[in-house]
């Protein structure tokens, strides 16, 4: 009996509210628009004013002490006029002044909550030594665990906190983790307190996810446009052929009497080049003409580098082969041919540079926007490396120019003759039909 | 209350496993604290005076290097030993602390390696090996270098005007060094042989004179211990040095030296002699010693160099010695009678040393490997689209992984006990990486092709210079033997009962049948479940390697009974049954690599070092690999000898010998 009522007994204290150990879909009521809008609000509000409201959650977590007075008399010292340049031996300068003004370390957790607060402005954000210098606020000794009691009932919560905060700061801002943290963390809060432990998880994964890119980038980018560029080439191309070599040029060292470029102009170029682009290039029918695409962007990190493509149309034989690949039958055993017999049963896919948009003869980043170091670029490539392009034409449909001659084709009369030119990739987007989401910029602007 | 119920998993989780290390030793109990704070003596209170705590110093932090206090301080003073880890695994018992990778340096100790590596390799790039190779002759310049670069100096102390590395780090620096084999091979000789012994076991006086002078690199030392007739057998040498009847501290050696090292350009001889002391008899130990001989006394005369297979411009000598006049207080090296166990030692490190520099040409030889496949191509691809090329490579660099692991971790040892014994385990080193690098150049020479047999191609070169390495201190089929008799000795102990009994089944049926029945539910175990779990090994490393450390520890449940089971089949004939003892050898050669693979990647893993994943992989593949031949192995063992056919070698062998030479007759012979 009792068995079969059971379940509408759990559906009648399911009503209940204290019971609703779970939630179950049933029991959220549906919510109007009006509701989801003002969601989203406060969802934008919580992330403009971030600071405050991380200090009400861990007020609402750890109690009322923190003094919010004191923050803001700490963070009146950071805020001072006193302090001319904001750098990092000011800050530094700050945390130090903190310490001799108070010995006993009166109000530490707030100047260090003030602090945090402060370092961004300072620029200090991403250097370890500060935060050091802030963990070295903490008195050392009296927030020692004497017992694993006391860090399972989690005593001397703010101090415990505002070290998980400075840990938190640092594992966001992405700082190596070095064994020093842990030793101070360890002397102030004991070896097993709940900051220790956060600190030995960021040890255990940091490195783990700092090496886990399989194309390596310099944790802090090199301020050199042309160190930056051949990282980016390198980036680009060392996976995909490994025998790529990349050639660094500087047209004032490197410069050959065929190329003339003004003496304003000097600049450096990088491309890259392999054997295989190299044999690429002497298949190439002459008739047909290459091309000089660009500039498309690639990003390290946040930087971004414009670098051009010097593009050839794919071949017959190209396609031809990838006809064969969709033919070529893996189940069928029947004619088997060793590569020492002709017409080895040996299917050979085509290289990496050899794609359904073209064949990728080489990569160029360029120091300065400027068509005659494109010129350059082709031509070391041809006098160096693919003689065979000597033979073929070169279209550049670089949009370098392209300002100048908008700019040009406004203020002339061209505009109003019907057989004014339009540059190669104009032409080509005016005969495609149009997306249905495409519209002008100029007829918006006219509106 | 809920990080209670977690402690426990917190303890054991791989998470602080390897954080522990670094910290265990930090901080201090609360114990220790309190102690601080009320000094009981008197003593105490005038150091407190002297010096405040940290605390009262104003609540300041102060960072110390922990770890380096730690192993300076206290493991290197007190006198320590390892346990004897590849013997004892004989017996079926396993030290699990070998599975910590030892992790000596600090930061700032591996940065300066860092950097010192990189002014090796300027150094070993400006050398013109084809020159060497054609003259037979290290240049003066090269030399000079040397000096300038304090190569000569790498162990000796900087009090004496060294660079005072230690272990570890100097195998480092002749694994850079290791490009060009020659100059490394002497320098070897010099490091190893002449600075150590001095380091070891000599005086202070006799630091003082002679350290600084080969710190310079003015004096340059090597060894004398091979003669024509010993050579692996060094208990049977001819060269003798008598103490003179009118002075006891002056003796006069007399013999001649084979195949000296350097002998060309050396001036400080280390030679090995027999002492017949009154009160030691023949078949003892202690009748062998170490004197320093230098050039330029009276007696001795050095021939010209002699030319070899590769390693040329080594500068190898023969040397006699005739009445030369030694004083024992300056020139012995150690305890009159001392020589045996000084070469022991000193052949530990020796052959550490050339595991390293094993490495480094292995470390060389896959560049070049690699730079040949991603160049050349055939059969309308890449050499390394193709799956036997990629086979080769894989074997090279998994092969160089494992001697690269052993060898580091073999110096650890070397550095963390202040009396380490590692005979038997530098010596499985030493066989690991001189054949697997053999074998390496082998691979290599086969991308080349053709090429790479042209007289002065790098690779010929190698192949060359790396074939003698396997015969340097002494040779590797002696090393298996001195392993596998070290282990069945030590094992000998415990079951001698046993295998008396089990011998003589009429005598002891009880013993016999006993066998029977627990052999079967043995084997019946073994089929079912792989081994009982005795050592826990997993515990000690990374939960991901979980799998290779159970392959470990199956490989040491099969060493151990394999060892029983020779013990039963051949009696006390096991120390002369050189086939079973080569089998053992080898198996025990595959736990050592297994074990230095295991924590090493471990190691890496958990402090996430850049590829670790790479490593763990090859660590997976190495382990399963090690196990199919140690079943390979041990099968060998457990069969008859007309299974295995080590009766039918042996009889042949001896047909052969009959016959002094290739006995059958040509196919195209007819007899009617």
């Amino acid at each position: 009996m009792l068995l079969r009522l059971q379940p509408s007994f759990s559906l009648f204290f399911r009503r209940i509210p204290i019971f609703q150990n779970r939630i179950f879909a049933s029991s959220t009521a549906p919510r109007s628009d009006e509701e989801w809008e003002q969601d989203k609000t406060t969802d934008k509000t919580q992330n403009e004013n971030t600071p405050q409201e991380d200090e009400a959650s861990i007020a609402s977590m750890i109690g009322p002490y923190v003094s919010s007075k004191q923050i803001a008399f700490h963070t009146g010292q950071f805020d001072s006029e006193h302090i001319k340049k904001k750098n990092k031996q000011a800050f530094l300068d700050v945390v130090e002044a903190y310490k001799i003004q108070f010995p006993s370390r009166r109000g530490h957790v707030e100047f260090i909550r003030a602090a945090l607060r402060r370092m961004k402005d300072f620029g200090v954000e991403r250097d370890s030594e500060s935060y050091k210098k802030l963990l070295s606020v903490f008195p050392v000794g009296p927030y020692r665990h004497q017992s694993m009691i006391q860090v399972s009932v989690r005593f001397w919560p703010k101090q415990n906190e505002t070290a998980s905060t400075i840990v938190s700061a640092m594992e966001s801002n992405g700082i190596p983790p070095d064994l020093e943290v842990v030793h101070m963390l360890r002397e102030i809060f004991g070896p097993w307190a709940h900051p220790v432990r956060r600190f030995a998880r960021f040890l255990y994964w940091a490195p783990k996810f700092m090496n886990k890119n399989p194309y390596p980038i310099p944790w802090e980018l090199p301020n050199d446009e042309r160190t930056l560029a051949k990282l980016a080439l390198q980036r680009m191309t060392s996976t995909v052929d490994l025998e790529t070599k990349l050639v660094d040029i500087h047209s004032a060292t490197d410069s050959s009497p065929n190329v003339e470029h003004p003496g304003a102009e000097h600049s450096w170029l990088i491309y890259t080049h392999t054997p295989k682009q190299t044999k690429l290039a002497s298949n190439l029918p002459g008739d047909k003409p290459i091309y000089i695409e660009g500039p498309y962007g690639v990003y390290l990190r946040k930087k971004q580098l414009q670098y051009y493509v010097l593009k050839a149309d794919p071949s017959p034989e190209y396609w031809q082969k990838k006809k064969d690949l969709e033919k070529f039958n893996t189940d069928d055993v029947s004619d088997l041919r060793s590569p020492f017999q002709p017409g080895a049963s040996l299917y050979i896919p085509p290289s990496a540079h050899e794609l359904d948009d073209g064949f990728i003869l080489s990569l160029c980043i360029i120091g300065k926007p400027f068509t005659s170091l494109i010129n350059c670029w082709l031509h070391h490539l041809r006098r160096n490396f693919m003689p065979d392009l000597n033979r073929i034409a070169v279209v550049d449909k670089t949009k370098l120019t392209q300002k100048k001659q908008i700019d040009r084709f406004y203020s002339s009369h061209l505009l109003s003759t019907p057989e004014f030119t339009v540059l190669h990739d104009t032409k080509r987007l005016a005969q495609e039909p149009r997306p249905w989401w495409y519209r002008d910029k100029t007829d918006d602007e006219d509106e | 209350m809920q990080t209670m119920r977690f402690l426990p998993w917190i303890r054991r989780s791989y998470t602080n496993l390897h954080v522990n290390r670094f910290l265990s030793n930090s901080t201090k109990t609360n114990k220790e604290v309190t102690q601080q704070v009320r000094p009981t003596s008197e003593e105490s209170n005038i150091v407190r005076k002297d010096r405040p705590r940290l605390e009262e110093e104003g609540l300041e932090y102060e960072f110390k290097d922990e770890l380096d206090v730690l192993r300076h301080k206290e493991r290197l003073t007190v006198d320590s030993t390892n346990t004897q880890y590849m013997t004892i695994v004989f017996n079926g018992e396993y030290d699990r602390d070998i599975l910590t990778y030892p992790e000596l340096l600090t930061k700032s100790e591996s940065t300066q390696m860092n950097a010192l590596c990189e002014r090796l390799k300027t150094f070993t790039d400006s050398i013109d090996r084809n020159k060497i190779e054609r003259d037979n002759h290290v240049d003066k310049d090269i030399y000079k270098e040397m000096c300038k670069l304090k190569l000569h100096g790498l162990i000796i102390p900087e009090e004496f005007n060294g660079l005072s590395l230690n272990s570890q780090l100097s195998v480092r620096m002749f694994e850079e060094l290791a490009v060009s084999p020659t100059i490394t091979t002497q320098l070897l000789a010099h490091t190893e042989y002449g600075v150590r012994s001095l380091l070891v076991y000599g005086t202070d006086e006799q630091q003082r004179y002679y350290l600084p002078e080969m710190a310079k690199g003015n004096m340059i030392a090597t060894a004398c211990i091979t003669e024509a007739q010993s050579g692996s057998d060094i208990r049977s040498i001819e060269t003798t040095a008598t103490a003179s009847d009118t002075d006891p501290n002056t003796y006069t050696i007399n013999g001649k030296k084979m195949w000296v090292t350097n002998g060309l350009n050396a001036n400080v001889f280390l030679v090995y002699c027999k002492t017949k002391q009154r009160h030691t008899s023949d078949d003892y130990d202690d009748r062998f010693s170490f004197f320093l001989v230098h050039r330029d006394m009276p007696g001795v005369s050095i021939s010209p160099t002699i030319s070899t297979l590769g390693l040329r411009g080594l500068g190898l000598t023969h040397i006699e010695f005739k009445d030369v006049k030694v004083h024992a207080g300056n020139h012995l090296v150690g305890q009159l009678g001392e020589g045996l166990n000084i070469l022991r030692n000193l052949h530990g490190y020796v052959r550490t040393t050339l595991a390293g520099m094993c490495v480094g040409v292995g470390k060389r030889l896959i560049q070049l490997a690699s730079e040949r496949t991603i160049q050349r191509e055939s059969f309308g691809r890449k050499l390394m689209d193709q799956g036997l090329v990629q086979k080769r490579l894989f074997h090279m660099e998994i092969d160089t992984y494992t001697m690269e692991s052993m060898t580091y971790l073999t110096s650890g040892i070397l550095d963390s006990f202040s009396m380490p014994v590692i005979s038997i385990e530098s010596a499985l080193t030493k066989i690991f990486a001189t054949d697997r690098l053999y074998r390496l150049a082998n691979d290599c020479l086969e991308i080349f092709g053709v090429e790479g047999i042209e007289i002065g191609h790098p690779v010929e070169q190698y192949l060359r210079d790396i074939r003698p390495w396997s015969m340097f201190d002494v040779p590797n089929d002696v090393l298996r033997l001195l392993t596998s008799w070290e282990g069945v000795m030590s094992v000998s102990t415990v079951v001698h009962d046993f295998v008396r009994k089990i011998r003589n089944p009429i005598h002891f049926p009880g013993t016999k049948l006993r066998h029977l029945l627990t052999g079967w539910t043995a084997q019946a175990q073994a089929m079912r479940a792989p081994f009982s779990f005795k050592h826990d090994l997993w515990e000690k490393v990374h939960p991901t390697l979980g799998i290779p450390a159970k392959d470990l520890e199956y490989a040491v449940f099969v060493l151990r009974n394999v060892t029983k089971e020779t013990l039963r089949k051949s009696g006390r004939d096991i120390i002369d049954n050189q086939l079973y003892l080569r089998r053992l050898s080898e198996i025990v050669m595959e736990i050592y690599a297994m074990t230095a693979m295991i924590g090493r990647s471990s190691r890496a893993y958990s402090i996430g070092l850049k590829n670790c994943e790479h490593e763990t992989e090859m660590t997976f593949l190495y382990c399963k690999h090690a196990r199919t031949r140690i079943d390979k192995l041990a099968k060998e063992i457990h069969e008859h000898g007309y299974q295995t056919g080590d009766e039918h070698l042996q009889h042949l062998a001896k047909r052969m010998l009959i016959a002094k030479g290739y006995s059958i007759t040509t196919p195209l012979e007819r007899t009617y």
